[in-house]
């Protein structure tokens, strides 16, 4: 039997957590009639210190629905701290984690598994097949900050980040285990997997064509995710100063051979007197100290991650895929032998 | 063997008859003398020899005839069972020797009180992990399918008791992952040997994967709920799932424990996986009134009573 469970964060849903709860229990009686060996064990919704009334709403919706577990954290402590609290809590070989909105319907999360199954992946992210905003610029502005933030963090898989994804539940509760408040929850899983995919659906962020709702994202929050997901990654940024340095360094090497060597045989005279030393001298040192600098950022970035619990190396066991495979080929009426 | 007379809430003389001094059994023991519950507490040890359980009839004759006049005042005796050597890798024949002894033992103990007109309530430790090993997700109406020779046992002990329970109560504690913060010669479960060799700088060996899920509850939360269900007169029968709900993996504990031992422990993985089944409970299968600690908070206690 291959088990899901799915998590989601829960601030001001109120309004949205019925519908979603039904259509998760619409996917789970369609999973228990139609494949022999998959099952939607759980729903975990984590309040996240919610401001309006979903708490409960929640407690309504569970009283009758055991499948159905509701965490509620003191205070609000944002989106990926509420979902690292979720994902710790869950049990099932996949976990999939979805905002309370209905902007991720759970009619998807079949394609994940079989999007994960045909890619032999550990993680798949939603992309969204038509515009999530309603706004050209603001689709466009997102995704050309995800494209920069992947450059600097050395973590290419950022451009794919998204709430809406599946994740082997083995990976997904180690890098839960050693997030902390400051880490890019994201950044975390790619340190265990780098078998990442994504998959095409229709997303729309039905908060931000709602007039009367607030939208949770704005210029400052998506600033704040960018900082995160450098400092978890921390490496590659810390890098470009030790690279500054070390080219500077070569380069006024290079030209103090190049200075002394012309002054020696006067091949070209003296533009004005000490000029030459002054560059030199400022290019060598400066160099030199950016050179170290460089060093000891990098040796804090290794302390860091070091700390942050970055794995030396992580095992994993994929042999329920097959049973996954065989599962949905069925439902298709294709039995695998 | 020990007995305790002592009153219950209701000030009513309670008997508890309690066999077993492992893990669960001194946490019974201590959380009994502790006064958490019972005030008046007399204690006293019987001998039992587990070598030769033959001679189980003589240690009950002397049992009750050194309890002649306390056990004329009792109308009911709470029996806890907490023995029994086997552990989940136990072979057939091993947990078969452990099933003979536990039926010949209580049947004994039926019989004879069945003569002084004393209802006895039962207070049986299970497992939940040997009934239900390899189902995820155990929910309150799953049904235990055990795998090993260790779960049938338990579940044999269970049924045991159950076909036999005309007359009296029986209170079924079926318990998941249990380990203790005190300091442990035996038996020690995996916090314990993760913290000990974590602090001596020695490698833990471990028979499953790290992503191995389980669920961890404290031996003292587990000898709370059973002692207040007698102080409170509450052992009414029936099956309790004793789990905290939160599942774990080896993983997280490790980095829990590195977090409080501030540095990297050093794990070895046996090839040879003899318990790698995930296993959690949903909230709704866990009995009612089960308070568990919260495991982080036990992990820091462990290491201050390791480090004392």
């Amino acid at each position: 039997m291959v088990t899901v469970s799915t998590v989601t964060p829960v601030y001001q849903g109120e309004n949205y957590l019925g519908q979603l709860v039904e259509k998760l229990e619409e996917v789970r009686t369609s999973w228990t009639e139609q494949y022999e060996d998959l099952k939607l064990i759980e729903s975990i919704f984590v309040i996240d210190g919610a401001k309006d009334n979903s708490a409960a709403v929640l407690y309504e919706l569970a009283k009758d629905r055991n499948w159905i577990r509701v965490i509620e954290l003191s205070k609000n402590y944002g989106q990926h701290p509420a979902t690292i609290a979720g994902i710790l809590h869950s049990s099932g070989e996949w976990v999939v984690t979805l905002d309370e909105d209905l902007q991720h319907n759970p009619i998807f999360i079949i394609n994940f598994l079989e999007e994960v199954v045909k890619k032999n992946s550990d993680i798949c992210y939603a992309r969204s097949s038509e515009k999530t905003h309603n706004s050209f610029v603001k689709d466009k502005l997102a995704i050309l900050f995800k494209y920069a933030i992947a450059k600097l963090s050395g973590v290419p898989f950022i451009v794919d980040f998204n709430s809406f994804r599946c994740i082997r539940g083995s990976i997904g509760r180690s890098a839960a285990a050693i997030s902390s408040h400051e880490s890019y929850f994201d950044v975390v899983l790619c340190w265990f997997t780098d078998r990442v995919t994504k998959i095409s659906i229709p997303l729309k962020d039905f908060r931000n064509l709602d007039e009367s709702a607030e939208s949770g994202y704005s210029v400052w929050s998506l600033i704040k995710h960018g900082k995160r997901m450098i400092m978890t990654s921390s490496i590659k940024i810390l890098r470009f100063g030790l690279v500054i340095g070390i080219i500077a360094f070569g380069i006024s090497i290079l030209l103090a051979i190049y200075a002394l060597y012309s002054t020696f045989y006067k091949l070209t005279p003296p533009a004005s007197q000490g000029w030459s030393s002054t560059i030199l001298v400022i290019l060598f040192f400066g160099g030199l100290l950016s050179l170290l600098v460089g060093f000891v950022l990098e040796s804090v970035s290794d302390l860091l991650l070091n700390a942050k619990g970055k794995p030396t190396f992580f095992t994993i066991d994929r042999s329920s895929d097959a049973v996954l495979e065989k599962t949905l080929a069925k439902k298709n009426g294709n039995p695998k032998k | 063997m020990n007995f305790y007379l002592t009153q219950n809430k209701y000030n009513q003389t309670t008997g508890i008859l309690h066999f077993g001094i492992g893990l669960l059994g001194t946490a019974i023991k201590k959380i009994i003398l502790k006064k958490e519950f019972f005030e008046n507490i007399h204690l006293s040890n019987y001998q039992f020899d587990w070598q030769k359980i033959e001679h189980t009839p003589l240690y009950l004759a002397n049992f009750f005839k050194t309890n002649t006049e306390n056990l004329s005042n009792l109308k009911e005796l709470h029996i806890i069972w907490s023995a029994g050597k086997a552990g989940f890798s136990a072979t057939d024949s091993q947990a078969e020797h452990q099933l003979s002894q536990y039926k010949f033992i209580l049947s004994q103990l039926i019989d004879a009180l069945a003569t002084k007109n004393i209802r006895p309530i039962f207070h049986l430790m299970s497992s939940g992990g040997g009934l239900f090993e390899g189902q995820t997700l155990i929910e309150a109406n799953s049904v235990p399918n055990p795998q090993r020779p260790y779960g049938k046992m338990k579940l044999a002990e269970e049924e045991f008791l159950l076909k036999h329970q005309l007359g009296f109560q029986v209170n079924i504690y079926r318990l998941s992952s249990v380990f203790s913060v005190d300091v442990l010669d035996k038996r020690k479960g995996l916090m314990n040997i993760l913290m000990e060799n974590g602090l001596k700088h020695q490698v833990s060996t471990i028979f499953g994967k790290e992503n191995t899920i389980r669920d961890y509850v404290l031996d003292k939360d587990i000898a709370k709920f059973l002692l207040a269900k007698i102080y409170n007169n509450e052992a009414n029968g029936g099956i309790f799932c004793l789990a905290s709900g939160k599942p774990s993996t080896i993983f997280e504990i490790r980095k829990q424990i590195e977090k409080i031992l501030n540095k990297r422990i050093f794990i070895s993985f046996s090839p040879v996986v003899t318990n790698a089944a995930n296993m959690s409970y949903a909230y709704t299968a866990i009995a009612k009134k089960f308070d568990s600690e919260n495991q982080n908070t036990c992990l820091k206690k462990l290491y201050i009573n390791l480090t004392k």
